[in-house]
């Protein structure tokens, strides 16, 4: 009868309690700025693109490889992608993309791949270093 | 009552008495996590003294569902800034408050007759200032100086005690 009573107390004052905190703690993630996101990694992007139908657009171009990503903010994302156009040219364009959810198949693509994606003034509050990484990628080609 | 039965109504009132202190600590955590908006009330705003819709500031979001809520930043067009030139200046206010601030669904409220235009430097040149507030307080000035000439847009922003704190130069297209 101790040990029951024991195990009671526990389960209701202590498990119960902190179970309880961790899923509201959990369902109100969306609130705080820095949610503990898990990092996309390079084979993710590449999910992604292809999910989205990213590889073909409609500036012919073909995504052969993302060359290198960075993480902006907790949600922003900057690939640079190897392309190549009809011709069979090679070169390197950079995308945005954002991950809010914690949640691969919910990010969203924010621009087109090639030269001169408008991406501000947003209004969604894409980050300026991404804005600068893009410009880095896509040499100085991105409008503003 | 037996004692095979007594002992499931014991089981039984442990197991109601977890739950109902699980959901008590739900609902206090979430209460706890919640930022305090209100869904769909209308209020008045302190700073700009334009109405809004509380709600607003969590469901007017499309892509990006912690962007901060402006409230008020209509006055500026009505001081003659271009809905371009504006565009420009909310988007520099709105990545301040979400990555400097860190402040995700805040409401950025224009602060109501801050506008001061100032005497242009140079032909086709606007310089104006003006302030906003962060969920009602912590008031920021912001100046910009934009040119037609060069297409070339400059927004600086001071917190309160008037140190710099964000600068950033557009080219608009």
């Amino acid at each position: 009868m101790r040990r029951f009573i024991i195990i009671s107390a526990v389960l209701v004052f202590i498990v119960s309690p902190i179970a309880g905190w961790g899923l509201g703690w959990l369902n109100t993630s969306r609130y705080r700025v820095d949610p503990s996101t898990t990092p996309l990694t390079k084979q993710a992007i590449l999910d992604i693109l292809r999910d989205k139908n990213r590889f073909t657009t409609d500036t012919d171009l073909t995504i052969v490889d993302v060359a290198s990503y960075k993480r902006f903010h907790t949600w922003w994302y900057v690939a640079a992608l190897k392309v190549t156009d009809r011709s069979g040219a090679t070169s390197t364009e950079p995308i945005l993309l954002a991950n809010f959810q914690n949640n691969a198949e919910t990010t969203e693509v924010m621009t087109d791949i090639g030269p001169y994606p408008n991406v501000t003034p947003s209004g969604v509050g894409i980050p300026y270093e991404a804005i600068d990484e893009m410009r880095k990628i896509g040499g100085g080609a991105l409008h503003e | 009552m037996n004692e095979q039965t007594l002992r499931w109504v014991r089981y039984w009132v442990v197991l109601a008495a977890a739950a109902i202190s699980g959901a008590v600590w739900y609902y206090a955590s979430v209460a706890f996590y919640t930022p305090d908006v209100d869904d769909g009330v209308v209020k008045q705003d302190s700073l700009s003294g334009q109405s809004f819709n509380t709600g607003s500031i969590y469901n007017a979001r499309d892509i990006n569902p912690f962007v901060p809520y402006l409230v008020g930043f209509d006055a500026l067009g009505e001081h003659g800034v271009s809905s371009k030139n504006r565009a420009y200046v909310q988007d520099a206010v709105i990545n301040y408050v979400l990555y400097k601030e860190k402040s995700p669904n805040a409401k950025i409220s224009y602060v109501k007759d801050s506008f001061n235009q100032q005497l242009p430097i140079l032909i086709r040149s606007v310089t104006y200032d003006f302030q906003f507030g962060i969920n009602d307080g912590n008031v920021h000035t912001v100046e910009v100086v934009s040119n037609e000439i060069d297409d070339k847009m400059t927004v600086t922003i001071y917190d309160n005690s008037d140190t710099r704190v964000f600068k950033r130069t557009f080219t608009i297209y």
